[in-house]
């Protein structure tokens, strides 16, 4: 039921960038934009960051497609959540890679170790 | 200190510019136009670039990772270019970045050729209304035969300088498109196709990213003529149409010189 409310956010951003992708995730509770890059880089494990212009960006498109919300608190600072809608994509996302990672198990890839 | 320098912004060229200067212990520090302005410094930094639409805020200048060093705003097309440095040691170890600018570093790169262009185009029209009043100067005074000629010398040392800057970066553009297989608004060779014996005009939705499609004229017997702009050879034409025509319909091309193939 969801998923149908929310089809056509879904269409226009599955699947996910990685910045769109890294974003969503990062906002999933409260935070302060300027805590997005060191959230990202714990996330990743310090293996990817987003350049700034790129967050801001995205931030700004999520933003006003009603992924995210932005409040601007009394000391000017923004605070980004994810939305009802930003979830839905999320959760489409999640179901995507869920299947592509069912497919590429099957083979019998070396490991990087 | 300053240096001016005319590269396209936001291009590899440019960053590796910029980072090789923080290097040499110059950090960026404003960009106006091709002027690029520098504070001393003795922090290893690495520089971003990146493309931000005008309406989207980049007042926060610092956070834990980033610091805003500049921003420049471009009118063709209108973009901002975001500068940004980081002392994060995991970023300067060379961590993955991700970015998705380079569509917009043509747009961005023809914006500058077009820019220098008109400079030279401005020049050779100064210089005409220059000469023609030196000329009457001259001739008044009786001049010298090598006084006329000292204004088109400087009138060429002005257009070669022009050139000289153009040339790079026409060679960028052209890389660039290449590489992004963005032809749009440049020139290609034009194919002029006649389509015979039609039931009705054809739907040509599936082939349109063959390049420029335009419906020059038809007739009543069922000929359809349309002018293509694309890179694309006769043969891959001909290869795309024929599934999408009916099997009696006779296709003729001619070639992009205006000329029946031989």
């Amino acid at each position: 039921m969801a998923a149908g409310l929310y089809q056509r956010l879904i269409d226009k951003y599955v699947p996910l960038t990685e910045a769109t992708f890294l974003t969503l995730v990062s906002v999933a509770q409260p935070i302060r934009n300027m805590d997005i890059p060191t959230k990202i880089a714990t996330l990743t494990n310090h293996q990817l960051q987003i350049g700034l212009g790129t967050l801001y960006t995205t931030l700004h498109m999520l933003t006003q497609d009603y992924l995210i919300k932005d409040q601007i608190t009394a000391d000017d600072q923004h605070i980004y959540e994810l939305t009802g809608s930003g979830l839905a994509v999320l959760a489409a996302e999640r179901d995507r890679l869920g299947l592509l990672n069912q497919i590429i198990n099957q083979l019998d890839l070396p490991t990087d170790d | 200190m300053q240096r001016y320098r005319n590269v396209i912004k936001g291009s590899a060229a440019e960053l590796n510019w910029l980072n090789a200067m923080v290097k040499k212990g110059w950090l960026l520090a404003d960009v106006h136009g091709s002027r690029y302005d520098f504070t001393p410094t003795t922090t290893n930094y690495r520089l971003f670039t990146e493309y931000v639409p005008v309406d989207v805020e980049t007042t926060a200048t610092t956070n834990a990772v980033f610091t805003v060093l500049a921003t420049a705003t471009l009118k063709q097309p209108a973009i901002k270019v975001l500068y940004t440095g980081t002392t994060d040691p995991k970023l300067l170890a060379g961590i993955g970045t991700v970015t998705k600018d380079d569509p917009l570093q043509l747009k961005v790169a023809l914006g500058l050729r077009n820019h220098l262009w008109n400079l030279v185009n401005v020049w050779t029209l100064g210089w005409v209304v220059a000469f023609t009043v030196m000329l009457m100067v001259l001739v008044g005074i009786q001049a010298p035969g090598w006084a006329f000629e000292v204004g088109p010398i400087i009138w060429l040392i002005g257009v070669v300088l022009g050139i000289s800057q153009i040339v790079p970066i026409h060679r960028q553009v052209r890389q660039l498109r290449r590489q992004l297989q963005d032809y749009d608004d440049a020139w290609r060779p034009t194919w002029h196709i006649f389509l015979y014996k039609m039931p009705a005009a054809p739907d040509l939705t599936p082939i349109e990213d063959l390049g420029a499609w335009r419906l020059v004229g038809q007739d009543h017997h069922g000929t359809y003529w349309y002018d293509l702009q694309t890179m694309g050879n006769e043969a891959t034409i001909r290869e795309a149409l024929q599934p999408l025509l009916p099997p009696h319909t006779e296709i003729r091309i001619l070639s992009n010189l205006g000329l029946w193939p031989l």
